[in-house]
Order: C-alpha cells, then sequence, then structure tokens
C-alpha cells in the first residue's frame, strides 16, 4: 500500500536548502582541490607562456596550431607527469572526502542534525564502512548489469552497422547508449536510496548493509515514476545551469577575460554540485516519508510494562537496549571516530543513562519527530503510519498496530 | 562472351591502321587465330576496336594526345557485388620507349597485398597497425593466363618477384620473360585473364558493406624508367607509379549499382540477366579505378576553363545528402585556385565519389577520380575534415595525376607538393588563419596543421627518401606530408609568395604529362626564383635531418651608465643574446621593441652558434623577437623565439582555467559514480 507522498522536488530542494553548509562544504571542497591540481599545472606553464610573445596566441582566441605546438613542447618536459600524477591523487583524496561529506549530509538529512561541519565529518566518518560496502555491492551488481547490457548493446551495434549508416546508425548509438546510461543511473539512484536506508535503519536499530539493500529496491519500485522523474529532473537541471554557464561564457565573454570565464565556471559547477544534493535531499524526503522508521517499538513497550514513566522522548529512547538516532547522534558526539555499530544501547546489559549535562538542553523531542518538524514530510506521523515498504523487517518489532497511540516519543 | 559476337562483325582493316605501330602484333594475332585461339582473343579485340572513334576523354588544345601514352589497356571485368570478386580479361598494349630491347615485362599485383604473408601487412604489423584479415576480409588477385601476341602463351614463365625485400611470399610483383625480346618502339599486345577477391576496406581500397573500390584492381605493367624497370612491391606507406596511357574498361555488374569511374562513361548496356555493363573511356592517364554503390546520388556541375568545359561528376552516399553541395563547392573552387595559380585541368571530367563510412576508403586520388571523406554531422566550421580532403585530392589531379613523380622513390613530390598546395588553396578558399577550424574560441590554419605533423617526427628521416625506407609510417607521414609543406612555406617566405607560386607553374607546365624527379623540381625553383644560393636550403631542408630551432636566450635593458644609478642619463643599453639550438642553419631577422613604440631590427647569418645584439636608446626594450613575421615555419619551437621583460600571465591563468574546470569536473563526476 503506497503512502500519500509530499511533494519530492520541493521538500528535497527546501531540505538541501536548508542544510545548505552541506553543498557549500561541498564545493568549497571541489574547488579549494581543483585549485591544488591548478598550482603544478600553472607552475609548468609558466618557463613557456609567461615572457613568450607566442603566448599572445593562446590569451586570447586560441590558435590550436600554438596550443598543440605547447602540448608538444610540455610533453618533452617533466611537466606532464607532475601535473597529471598531481591532479591524479589530488582527484582520488577528493573523492574520498568527498565520499566523507556526501555520507556526513545523507545522515544530517536523516538525523535533521544541524549541517555543521564536525557532524557532517562525524556522520561521514561513522556510516563510511558501511557505505562503501553499500557501493561495492552496488558496483558488483551494476558491473554485472551493465556488462551484460554493454555487451549487448555492442553486439546489437555490430549487426546494426553491417546494413544502417551515420545519421541511423548515430540514433541507434543513441538510444542503446541512453538505456545503457538509465539503467545505470537507476542503479545509483538506488544506491543512494540505499545509503539513505542504512541512516534511516539506524531508528530501527538495524545496522547491517544487507538490510538496506531490498527496502531501499522496494521504495524504488513502490515510488518509481515520482521518484525517477524528480531524480533525473533535478539531474537534467543541474546538467543543464552547467551548460548554460559554458555556454554563457563561450558566448559573451571576451576570450582573454580569465576571470569572469573563472566565475562563470565555478557558478556552474556549484550548481551541479548542488543538483545532487537536491536529489540526495529527494530521495531522503522520499525514504523518510514513504518508509519512517520506527523507534525500537519493542523496548518503548518493555518499558511501558515497567511502568516507567515517559518524560521526554529524548531521555527514554536513550535507555533502550536498541540504539536510536539520537543515541547514535550522543554517541557521536562524545567520541566522535567511534564505530556506530558498537552503541552504548546495543549492549546486552542496560546501561545507565549517560549523565551527559549537555543532554538536557536537546529539544525534548525525538529525532524523527524533529525531522518531521523541521520539514513535515506528508504521511510521516507515527499516528498515521499504515504498511511501511520494509514491513518484513519490521516484524520483529511487533509491527505497527502495536505501537500504543502516543508512545512515549513525544514530549 | 557471346554478346561480343555483333562487334566481332564490325572489325574493319581501318581499325588496326587506327594502330600502327601494332603491326607486327596483328600479324601475330592472325596466326594465334589459325591456331584456333579465337574465343580467347575476340573479345579482347572486340574491346580495342569497340574505343575506335568514340569521344575524346580529354579536352587537348591541338586534339593531339596529351601523353606519351605508352599503354593502352582493354579491360571487360565483370563483378560480383555478392562475393566480392571480379573476374576480368585484359589486353594491354606495351610500346618499349625505351633505347634498349626488353624481354622481361614486370606486372604489379596489388590486391595479393592484402593478405598476412605480405610485405604491405608485415610492415603495416611492425609500424602498430594489425591488419586482421578474418574470414573473407582477405584480397587477392590471381592472374590465370597470359599470353602475348606474336609469342603465344607466357603462363608458364609467370613467377614472382620481390624487388625490394627478397620476401617470396609477397606476391605483388610478377614477372613474364617473353621468349624474344622487344625491339625499341615496337609494341605487344599481352592478353590476361585474372580473378580479383576484393579485401574489408583497407589501404583505401576493396569494399565495405555493399560499396566496392575498385582502386589498383588489375594487372598493372611496371614502368621503364632511367634506364631500369620500376615495378616496386607494395608497401605500407608507398603508393604508385604507371606509364601513361589509355583505359577502355568494361564493367558489368547488377542495375541496381551506380559507378563512378576514371575517365568517361561511353556506354551503358542493359543485360538479361538483370546486369548492365557500362564502358569508359580514359586517355592520358596513368592509372583507372572506379567505385560502386547502389547507395550513390548523383548530382553534377560543370567548370570552365581555357580548354574548354569540365563535369564535374559527385557520386555522394544517401546517407551524406546534406554535404553534395559542399562537396560541389569546395571542389569548383579548389578547381578554380589550381587552374588560376598553375594551370589548366585538361580533362572532360572530374568525379567525386563519396565513401561508405567506416571504411577506409576516403581521401585517395586517382587519374580524374579522388574519393572524399564526410560525416552527416561535419560542420562547416571545421574545414579541415571534408574540404581539406576534397582540397588535397584534387590537388593530386596535379601533383600526381598529371605532373606523374614516382611515388615509390619519391613520394614527397606528389605528396609533399600536393600539401603545400592544399594549405594555400585552403586558406585562399577559408581564411589564411582558420582554413582548418574556425570555432568562437579556437582557430587553426591547414598550413598549421602540417606544421604540428611534422613537430610530430622532425628529424627522423629526410624528406627525400623512398617511402618503404622511412622509420615507420608515422615518421612517413609527418615528413613527406607535413615537413614538405612546412618546407616549401618556409621556402616561400624566403623568396616570396609569388615566385614560388611561378616556380609551380613553370614545372607543372613543363613536366605535365611526364615523370620528373626531385632535381628537376629543385633546379625549376633555382631557375625561376633567379636565386643560386638556395642550394644550402634544399640540402638541410630537403635531404637533411638537421632542427631549425632559433631562441631569444636573454634580453637586458638597463641604465647606460648603471654604475651611476638608476636612469641616471636616461639612455638604455639592450642587450639580445640570440641562439641557434638546432643544426639547420638559415638567416633570420630579429625584432626589439621599446616602451616608446619603436623598434630596432637586426639580421643575422645563424652561421655562429649565437650572437649578441645590442642598442643604445633613449627608452626601454619591451621585447626581442627572431623572426617577427613567423615566416620561418621550420623553427621547430615558436616559444623560445621571442622573450619580454614583464610577464603575461594571461595565457597561463586561462589554460590553468581549463584545467581546474576539467578537474572539479572530473571529481565531480567520480564522487557521483561512487
Ligand atoms: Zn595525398
Amino acid at each position: 500500500m503506497k503512502r500519500p507522498l509530499p511533494n519530492l522536488l520541493t521538500h528535497g530542494f527546501w531540505l538541501a536548502l536548508r542544510n545548505w553548509p552541506c553543498v557549500v562544504w561541498a564545493y568549497g571542497v571541489n574547488l579549494a582541490f581543483g585549485l591544488l591540481a591548478g598550482i603544478p599545472f600553472a607552475g609548468g606553464l609558466a618557463p613557456y607562456l609567461d615572457h613568450s610573445l607566442a603566448a599572445q596566441k593562446i590569451a586570447g582566441t586560441i590558435d590550436l596550431g600554438y596550443l598543440a605546438e605547447l602540448e608538444m613542447r610540455l610533453r618533452q618536459s617533466n611537466f606532464i607527469p607532475v601535473a597529471f600524477h598531481t591532479a591524479l591523487w589530488i582527484n582520488l583524496l577528493e573523492v574520498l572526502v568527498l565520499f566523507v561529506l556526501f555520507t556526513g549530509t545523507v545522515f544530517v538529512y536523516v538525523s535533521a542534525e544541524p549541517p555543521r561541519l564536525s557532524v557532517l565529518l562525524r556522520g561521514g566518518v561513522a556510516y563510511f564502512w558501511r557505505f562503501v560496502r553499500s557501493t561495492c555491492v552496488a558496483a558488483c551488481i551494476a558491473g554485472l548489469i551493465l556488462g551484460v547490457l554493454i555487451a549487448s548493446r555492442v553486439a546489437l551495434l555490430a549487426r546494426l552497422s553491417a546494413v544502417y549508416v551515420e545519421r541511423k546508425m548515430f540514433l541507434y548509438s543513441v538510444i542503446s547508449g541512453a538505456v545503457v546510461l538509465l539503467v545505470a543511473l537507476l542503479i545509483r539512484l538506488w544506491l543512494d536510496l540505499v545509503e539513505v536506508y542504512i541512516v534511516r535503519n539506524a531508528v530501527d536499530g538495524e545496522h547491517r548493509v544487507r538490510n538496506a539493500l531490498l527496502p531501499a529496491l522496494r521504495l524504488l519500485y513502490r515510488y518509481f515514476f515520482r521518484t525517477v522523474g524528480s531524480f533525473f529532473l533535478t539531474g537534467m537541471l543541474g546538467v543543464s545551469a552547467f551548460a548554460a554557464c559554458l555556454y554563457l561564457w563561450n558566448e559573451f565573454v571576451p576570450a582573454h577575460q580569465v576571470w569572469i570565464g573563472f566565475l562563470l565556471a565555478q557558478v556552474g559547477l556549484f550548481l551541479l554540485l548542488a543538483s545532487r544534493f537536491w536529489q540526495r535531499g529527494i530521495e531522503v524526503s522520499l525514504a523518510m516519508a514513504a518508509d519512517p522508521p520506527i523507534v525500537a517499538v519493542d523496548e518503548v513497550l518493555e518499558i511501558a510494562e515497567e511502568d516507567i514513566p515517559v518524560t521526554t522522548g529524548a531521555e527514554s529512547l536513550a535507555g533502550l537496549s536498541e540504539p536510536t538516532l539520537r543515541d547514535l547522534v550522543q554517541k557521536l558526539r562524545t567520541e566522535p571516530w567511534a564505530n556506530p555499530d558498537v552503541l552504548p544501547g546495543s549492549q546486552t546489559s542496560r546501561p545507565a543513562r549517560p549523565a551527559d549535562p549537555s543532554r538536557g538542553k536537546e529539544p525534548e523531542i525525538s529525532p524523527l519527530d524533529r525531522h518531521a518538524k523541521k520539514f513535515p514530510l506528508g504521511g510521516l506521523s507515527s499516528d498515521e503510519e499504515g504498511t511501511p515498504a520494509n514491513s518484513a523487517e519490521k516484524t520483529r518489532s511487533g509491527g505497527d498496530q502495536e505501537i500504543p497511540p502516543g508512545t512515549g516519543n513525544k514530549p | 562472351m557471346p554478346r561480343l559476337l555483333p562487334l566481332m562483325l564490325s572489325l574493319s582493316p581501318s581499325a588496326i591502321v587506327s594502330i600502327p605501330r601494332l603491326c607486327s602484333s596483328a600479324r601475330a594475332l592472325g596466326l594465334l587465330w589459325r591456331a584456333g585461339q579465337a574465343t580467347a582473343f575476340a573479345a579482347p579485340l572486340l574491346l580495342a576496336l569497340s574505343a575506335w572513334g568514340q569521344v575524346s576523354a580529354v579536352n587537348s588544345p591541338d586534339g593531339k594526345p596529351l601523353s606519351d601514352r605508352v599503354v593502352a589497356y582493354w579491360i571487360d571485368a565483370t563483378l560480383n557485388t555478392a562475393a566480392k570478386t571480379l573476374d576480368a580479361t585484359e589486353i594491354l598494349e606495351y610500346r618499349n620507349d625505351s633505347d634498349q630491347p626488353l624481354s622481361t615485362f614486370p606486372f604489379h599485383l596489388y590486391f595479393n597485398a592484402f593478405r598476412p604473408q605480405s610485405t604491405f601487412s608485415g610492415e603495416s604489423h611492425r609500424d602498430g597497425t594489425n591488419i586482421l584479415y578474418a574470414n573473407g576480409e582477405q584480397g587477392a588477385m590471381d592472374v590465370s593466363s597470359i599470353s602475348a601476341e606474336g609469342y603465344g602463351d607466357l603462363t608458364q614463365s609467370m613467377k614472382f618477384t620481390a624487388p625490394d625485400d627478397g620476401n617470396r611470399e609477397d606476391h605483388t610483383v610478377m614477372e613474364i620473360t617473353l621468349p624474344k625480346p622487344l625491339a625499341p618502339g615496337d609494341a605487344v599486345r599481352f592478353h590476361l585473364a585474372f580473378h580479383d577477391k576484393f579485401p574489408l576496406s583497407v589501404a583505401r581500397n576493396g569494399y565495405k558493406r555493399d560499396f566496392i573500390m575498385g582502386g589498383q584492381w588489375f594487372p598493372k605493367i611496371g614502368i621503364w624508367w632511367h634506364g631500369a624497370w620500376n615495378c616496386h612491391q607494395y608497401h605500407a606507406d608507398t603508393e604508385f607509379f604507371s606509364d601513361f596511357g589509355t583505359y577502355n574498361v568494361n564493367l558489368t555488374l547488377p542495375q541496381r549499382y551506380t559507378v563512378g569511374a576514371s575517365g568517361i562513361q561511353t556506354d551503358e548496356r542493359s543485360n538479361a540477366d538483370g546486369t548492365k555493363t557500362l564502358s569508359f573511356r580514359g586517355e592520358d592517364i596513368h592509372d583507372f579505378a572506379w567505385a560502386a554503390s547502389p547507395h550513390f546520388q548523383v548530382a553534377d556541375d560543370s567548370f570552365e576553363n581555357s580548354l574548354g568545359t569540365v563535369r564535374l561528376h559527385a557520386l555522394v552516399l544517401a546517407s551524406h545528402a546534406a554535404q553534395t553541395q559542399r562537396y560541389l563547392s569546395t571542389l569548383k573552387q579548389s578547381m578554380q585556385k589550381f587552374d588560376e595559380w598553375y594551370g589548366p585541368y585538361p580533362y572532360k571530367q572530374m568525379t567525386l565519389i563519396d565513401p561508405e563510412p567506416d571504411s577506409e576508403i576516403g581521401g585517395m586520388e586517382y587519374p580524374t577520380l579522388i574519393t572524399g571523406g564526410t560525416d552527416w554531422w561535419s560542420p562547416s566550421w571545421l574545414p579541415f575534415g571534408q574540404d581539406a580532403t576534397v582540397a588535397h585530392e584534387y590537388g593530386h589531379q596535379y601533383w600526381y595525376g598529371m605532373v606523374a613523380t614516382n611515388e615509390f622513390v619519391e613520394p614527397w613530390l606528389d605528396e609533399g607538393i600536393n600539401s603545400y598546395s592544399e594549405s594555400k588553396v585552403m586558406a585562399s578558399l577559408f581564411g589564411v588563419n582558420t582554413s582548418a577550424l574556425n570555432a568562437r574560441t579556437l582557430y587553426a590554419s591547414d598550413a598549421e596543421t602540417e606544421r604540428i605533423s611534422y613537430l610530430h617526427r622532425p628529424d627522423e628521416d629526410p624528406i627525400a627518401r623512398p617511402a618503404w625506407q622511412f622509420a615507420g609510417s608515422s615518421s612517413y607521414g609527418c615528413i613527406v606530408y607535413g615537413k614538405t609543406s612546412t618546407a616549401l612555406t618556409t621556402l616561400e617566405a624566403v623568396l616570396g609568395e609569388g615566385t614560388l607560386r611561378q616556380a609551380l607553374r613553370v614545372y607543372f607546365t613543363r613536366y605535365r604529362f611526364k615523370h620528373p624527379t626531385a632535381t628537376d623540381f629543385l633546379h625549376t625553383v633555382e631557375e625561376v626564383s633567379g636565386r643560386n644560393d638556395l642550394e644550402p636550403y634544399f640540402a638541410q631542408a630537403i635531404y637533411g635531418t638537421e632542427m631549425l630551432d632559433y631562441s631569444v636566450d636573454s634580453l637586458t635593458s638597463v641604465p647606460s651608465e648603471w654604475w651611476k644609478g638608476k636612469d641616471a642619463n636616461g639612455q638604455y643599453h639592450t642587450s639580445v643574446l640570440v641562439r641557434r639550438k638546432g643544426g639547420f642553419v638559415l638567416p633570420v631577422k630579429l625584432e626589439v621593441g621599446f616602451d616608446d613604440g619603436s623598434k630596432e631590427q637586426a639580421t643575422w647569418d645563424g652561421k655562429d652558434r649565437w650572437m649578441r645584439f645590442s642598442w643604445d636608446k633613449a627608452s626601454r626594450a619591451v621585447y626581442a623577437q627572431v623572426d617577427p613575421d613567423g615566416i620561418v615555419s621550420l623553427d621547430a619551437n615558436s616559444f623560445n623565439n621571442s622573450y619580454t621583460l614583464q610577464p603575461n600571465r594571461t595565457a597561463r591563468l586561462k589554460l590553468t582555467n581549463y584545467w581546474v574546470l576539467a578537474q572539479q569536473l572530473l571529481a565531480q563526476w567520480l564522487s557521483f559514480l561512487v
């Protein structure tokens, strides 16, 4: 049964906008590493260009002959190995950092924690290996599916090229390429949802990556067109914005105006990157609206049976044996590099509630509710929950119907 | 060949008289006829006669042949378009134009190069091109019989030779021996029957899908040149060399095919079996090629020159229909330029073939027929592809087609001179700086593409070297095309554009329909330019491998009385050190610009390794530059030709901006993947 969903585009957009530091940090990293890669490049060019009149053939509208000759000169020096190897390592490091930031971003989006850099990094590091594992699983699946698809495409095009040429062949090539790309993007979308589920499942005390795979697939299947439509639309908007900036640069900026070109290119790159965060916002909005987490219901019941008065969601959750998102956040705040899989609440014997004075200052609402208040997502309220998408995993918690109305998540 | 029987009846004495030098052969023919070989010789003979009285394929100013016409071919071929094979009979009439009797006659069997055992394949493999020759992709040319009128059957005397490398498996050169020599001035008629298997398109030949290119498709006799037979094997990078003559070709193939061929079409007949037979005649040409495809669309135009009307006959594939007018326009404009600069095109037709996509058939020259090359999306701002190909291949009508130099031994005389001509034509049609690329933020000239090609392999081989003796395909391409063109561009700067153009005009006029050598060309340049000091340049540029590279090593401009402090008397002492970094010596000009806008120039003969120049002026130097007009294209490094006292970082920042953008984009893309 499908839950009514909010407008994914707007909710995803606002989620990304409210957490704008995530985008800014990621862009900052992108820019900083780019500039870093530019240092040896610019340094290597200096001996050839700075004092040569031939550089004028490149400073304005570029004379390709001179550019090609410059490339030859550079090949004869150690420019290529230095510039390219530096760029290679910088890119690899940047991808690693961006991976952590994206991981942290998903954590922030799901948990509604403040998008401070420290939270981003703690969340990113905490979920790092689980995201890596999910990426490896997705890579294997993608390798299998895309391998078959690409091989089929090659075989198909080989047969078609025996008959068709030029424009027709180009069309067949583009269409078949688009199909492969579409499937690749769908796998990426699924991986995005898996990553959301990894964080979201922590609320349910579920830390195993494999238990995020199928729910993400079910969610994608259930809300296929809205999800895919939103994902593609935002992606295309990002690419279009980037292309528009390049077009403006090419068409309207005089060839020697380097700084204006730089600014336009950076605006384009920022918008391209921002669209990716918008996509993440959409995915979190979808998962949290369509399949909200159930906060350790059995433990809540247990607490009820013990007749412990439920005062605040925060305090009650902190004492549960299964870790909740808040536990996780607390754990990460106090021990930033800890493994989130080993949390205080997951110990067999129930630990004493951490006597952290700062916790008293926390808003007395559950992370989920706080998320819901901050970004009201249609169908989110636990009072209105229907069958969750990953109901199979939830049965161990007693099922939705066992949640007593107003169970102590609320102030 | 029953369809030829009616023509047999039309055999008349005047037809035989029309070939006076063949009297002895004609007698031999009668003997053979009596010997019961009428069937074997009827078809070729009739073919020969059917050409009698046909309209001429050339606009000869006096009605006489334009060339010596040492050879005459009559070929009757049937093409199997499904099997990609061809069966044919060939008559070759060869006249001994030498001053000595000839008893051995070599023939090129080029299609045999397209086998893995051949020298062509071996050299291609050595140079990194692995031709796989999967099932049905090999080529072959089998001569099943050969005889000569008056000499009988010579099939048993056939043997393969390998004059260049001794590769017995090469099979691209066959030799036969006459039982008695052919006297000087006498002619002989060979009769051959042969079978071709077309290879999958390779080296601008063969088939691709249902497109078939008939280049080098028949046994072709070598050329007696400078006192010896010149009949080289087919190498990875060699082209062709043959005698001028006439060609009469009948080609039978399915009705649905359209054919473009050398010369002019003289007849078309439909056959009862659903095929058709097309007849072509070419005169004063040294090769004959054709192309067939069911997808050709014909577009014609015409061009008027001082000798008459030339028909522009374009056969463009339906998939490239949108490029038809562009093809014709570039061809016509190129014809105009060559006509204006070098002399008239004397043939009645120029055929342009649009080659099959994804094939290796594009960009090839044959007498009066060229193959172009385009894509359905080919943009007008990129003349380097389609337009440069047409201009280049048309240029070969002059430098190869008419001035028929030895492409085996002196490939630079056709490909090199033609590459230079191409760059001149392209510059005149599409702009001096934009003749290869004219985009909004990028531009390039055709001459620059030649120079960049040269810079890839600037000193591996001298320009003047037999094609198969280059270090490899890359060196052959970079030197023969790129360096020759760049050396001629530099020579143009030395002599003046008009002088070199006039030299080429004289060279063309003097040597058209002949087989000149490098010496003929260089002497013509010296003669027309009136310069007797060019020998050192030719020795270094054409026959040498030394690099040409001048640089401004240092530039200083300091107060003349520097010990008194800054600007004591308002005078500056400017000093420039110019260095010759390569072994190539060429006089160069030096220019120094000053901050009051004045300029000083000096000339250096370049004989020493370096030279210091100095000026004392009331202004300070801004820059120093050797070759300030940028005319010494052979200079291998443009960036060290000048030095400015104040740095200008715009170019560096601009390129760095592109680099940073690319890195950021790459990182974003990678982070999207993971
Ligand atoms: Zn050429």
